[in-house]
């Protein structure tokens, strides 16, 4: 066999995808929910040019 | 039809390329006597009876030859390699002479790359000034730490050259000279410990490291190989190969270094890593030793002979001699050459079992004369590799590299990379849109956990691919994140976020929404504007044909990931307005214009902040705790470096449109090179600090090298 690494560790978004809805882990989603309802960067990149 | 008859037609003729790059053997000697040079110890002797340095009559009618190929081809842009033996034999008066008279005739014709590749033992601060003031990079061997160094690396009478070699490197590392320190090129031995050599190698702060294979053939294998079989074996029996890792000490070798470089940052590049996972991802080879696009490289002979590259001298005596002369024949003609067109041929020149293997694009059958094997038919290179094994095991094994760390997510290293150099293909896209969609099912979980589901569990079990459908939708994210932080959330929008506006325009086939509809569209900081009848659909048509003309590059992944255009109010002063939000992946903010050349600009500029807000959303590329700010060119107010990098991407792509304008009408070039060096800045800028995580820095390297590549 070749040596091949592979990833096999479910991340909480794979838990997010796999899992119905209404049952999704906690910990998984509240893992992501910290990461994107963040309010410490610029959410919007407004752009106003002549080009 | 089997699979290599498919890959390519061994029948089709090898494409017509000018040369680019131009390798002048200045000297044929060396004061190093190093046991593995393939110049003096392998098969080719041809060095014995040729000038032991060039003189400046044969330099002058080589710039000649090359300046008259560049300018009959248009050649924007060509490369000439100071070599030997050892280059700085010439003496700094000798080696001054020259390269004026290079930078003089083919400095008129096309811009110069000036390299050098020394040993360094001669390197002093009178060559450094001469080569300073001719503008020539300069590469150093060095094949590790003292132990490694002085296994191969030695004077004639086997003296160390390790002092010296350090030396000439201090005065490359050195102020005034820093500019022309290129790199250092480590031959493998397997011998040495893989790590110490890397480290070894990283203390001399290089700008870059090339690795190279020790050059050998199926005749005379390199060291660690002997005892492998002296013929190829079926490619697929690779796999299970014979002896496992042992069998394959290279790969071995590599992938040491390679963890170790990874585990420290990717700190400089090295090129035969870079280049493999360029080659995977469609990007640029950057090296002949790698991938199918060489062919554009010849040698010149101290004594003026073409030749074919110096790695022919481990095959046979008097190979890679092509017959011709810089006296009696020009370089068109040297690219007449049955070998030289074979080397132009693609996989078409490669052997069976090499078209037939998976890894072929990234491979390329390795260096032509590592596939020699006399008594093997044709001219004895329809063979694989005799490093086969060891490029096999290094590039699948690399190819399977996890990606960078993500707390949540992943992407795959090949995506991260293709998005890095600031593109982005269709597969890119949906590799976010996976991981965008799967963001959005746990905020809206989130949302059910706390606030009850209306309904929508009961939804996704009767139809989960409606569910996701609905769930996927650009503005879902903004309405899911406001419930979760907002005092009053909208819970009722819970029952039609399956609703789609009733106007789609079309984006090179693929249906856009011109949302005047959604009631959390207005997260772009400017105002929305109120429904109305503005010709979206024959603006965006417009400027689907100005996308494949003038911004190729991105129009597959725009049209993939592009899902909704929310119509702004324009603005009062002229200018445009468009805007993207990190809450909103595949929908973007634009006053509408009616000019498609405009509108392409915009879409091509917001889409590039949508793909790098969604790799942000999984890994970062900026320190959180950074609070530094940038000044960049396209704004008067210092930046915070998450929104320098979003820039700096965003005028990437904005520099490549006017590139490719400014190629079909000069007049243009001003604007694309404002653009250009806008982004240079910044990129330097970025990479100059300590505030880039390491994925950071792998992410800004690579963005550095699209836009080196540009005139």
């Amino acid at each position: 066999m070749l040596a091949q690494v592979e990833n096999v560790q479910k991340t909480p978004l794979d838990e997010a995808r796999t899992s119905p809805i209404d049952q999704i882990d906690r910990k998984a989603s509240a893992q992501i929910v910290r990461r994107i309802v963040r309010r410490d960067r610029g959410a919007v990149t407004p752009f106003s040019s002549g080009i | 039809m089997d699979r290599a008859s498919q890959v390519a037609d061994p029948g089709v003729s090898p494409p017509w390329r000018p040369l680019r790059h131009y390798v002048l053997k200045v000297a044929s000697r060396c004061d190093l006597a190093c046991d593995h040079c393939y110049v003096y110890e392998h098969a080719d002797q041809s060095w014995r009876g040729r000038p032991p340095l060039m003189s400046f009559e044969t330099a002058s009618i080589a710039a000649r030859r090359i300046a008259e190929h560049a300018a009959a081809h248009d050649v924007a842009q060509v490369s000439v390699i100071l070599h030997g033996g050892e280059p700085l034999l010439l003496g700094p008066a000798r080696l001054r002479a020259i390269l004026t008279e290079l930078r003089r005739t083919i400095g008129a014709v096309c811009r110069l790359d000036l390299r050098m590749q020394t040993n360094g033992v001669r390197l002093d601060a009178a060559h450094a000034e001469a080569l300073l003031e001719a503008g020539v990079r300069v590469g150093v061997s060095l094949d590790g730490d003292r132990s490694a160094n002085d296994r191969h690396r030695v004077f004639r009478r086997g003296a160390s050259s390790y002092e010296q070699t350090l030396r000439g490197i201090a005065v490359l590392r050195s102020a005034p000279f820093r500019s022309i320190y290129a790199g250092l090129l480590c031959t493998i031995d397997i011998a040495n410990d893989p790590v110490a050599v890397y480290e070894s190698l990283i203390d001399q702060n290089p700008p870059r490291i090339d690795l190279l294979l020790p050059h050998g053939t199926w005749e005379h294998p390199p060291p660690g190989l002997e005892e492998r079989p002296r013929q190829p074996r079926p490619p697929d029996s690779v796999r299970e190969g014979v002896g496992g890792a042992e069998g394959r000490p290279y790969a071995r070798w590599l992938l040491a270094v390679h963890d170790r470089w990874v585990a420290e940052g990717r700190p400089v590049p090295i090129r035969l890593f870079d280049s493999l996972r360029a080659l995977a991802i469609g990007g640029p080879g950057g090296t002949e030793a790698v991938g199918i696009d060489a062919g554009d490289l010849v040698v010149i002979e101290t004594d003026g002979a073409w030749e074919e590259p110096d790695s022919m001298k481990t095959t046979w005596d008097g190979a890679g001699a092509t017959g011709l002369t810089i006296f009696e024949h020009s370089a068109d003609e040297v690219t007449a050459q049955p070998a030289m067109r074979r080397r132009r041929g693609g996989l078409a020149a490669l052997s069976p079992a090499c078209r037939a293997c998976e890894v072929v694009r990234q491979c390329g059958g390795g260096l032509r004369a590592h596939r020699y094997r006399p008594g093997s038919g044709g001219d004895g290179f329809d063979n694989p590799s005799v490093y086969c094994d060891d490029l096999k095991e290094l590039i699948i094994t690399l190819n399977s590299r996890p990606a960078p760390p993500s707390s949540i997510g992943s992407l795959p290293a090949d995506v991260f990379d293709q998005l890095a150099y600031g593109f982005g293909d269709a597969r890119a896209i949906d590799a976010l849109a996976t991981e965008q969609l799967a963001i959005n099912r746990a905020l809206v979980g989130e949302v059910i956990a706390r606030f009850g589901g209306h309904g929508l569990p009961e939804l996704e079990r009767s139809d989960p691919a409606a569910f996701n459908a609905a769930i996927g939708r650009p503005y879902v994210r903004a309405w899911a994140v406001s419930c979760l932080t907002d005092p009053t959330p909208d819970l009722d929008r819970m029952d039609s976020l399956s609703v789609v506006s009733d106007r789609v325009v079309s984006l090179g086939g693929s249906p856009v929404e011109i949302d005047h509809v959604d009631p959390h569209r207005d997260v772009f900081g400017f105002p929305v504007a109120p429904a109305d009848d503005s010709p979206w659909e024959s603006v965006l048509a417009e400027a689907w044909g100005v996308l494949l003309a003038d911004a190729p590059p991105y129009a597959d992944g725009l049209r993939r990931g592009l899902r909704a255009i929310t119509p702004l109010t324009p603005s009062t002063d002229g200018t445009r307005r468009s805007a993207t939000s990190r809450d909103a992946f595949g929908a973007i903010g634009i006053a509408f214009t009616r000019s498609p050349a405009e509108l392409a600009v915009l879409l091509v500029h917001e889409f590039q902040h949508t793909k790098l807000g969604a790799v942000l959303d999984l890994i970062d590329l900026v320190d959180p705790n950074t609070s530094d700010r940038l000044t960049v060119g396209w704004r008067p107010d210092p930046r915070p470096i998450e929104a320098a990098l979003q820039g700096a991407y965003a005028h990437l792509a904005i520099a490549d449109i006017w590139r490719r304008r400014s190629e079909r009408d000069p007049a243009l070039r001003p604007r694309y090179t404002m653009y250009r060096d806008w982004t240079a800045a910044a990129i330097a800028a970025l990479r100059a600090g300590d505030w880039l995580t390491p994925p950071g820095r792998h992410f800004t390297d690579r963005m550095a090298e699209t836009v080196d590549g540009w005139t």
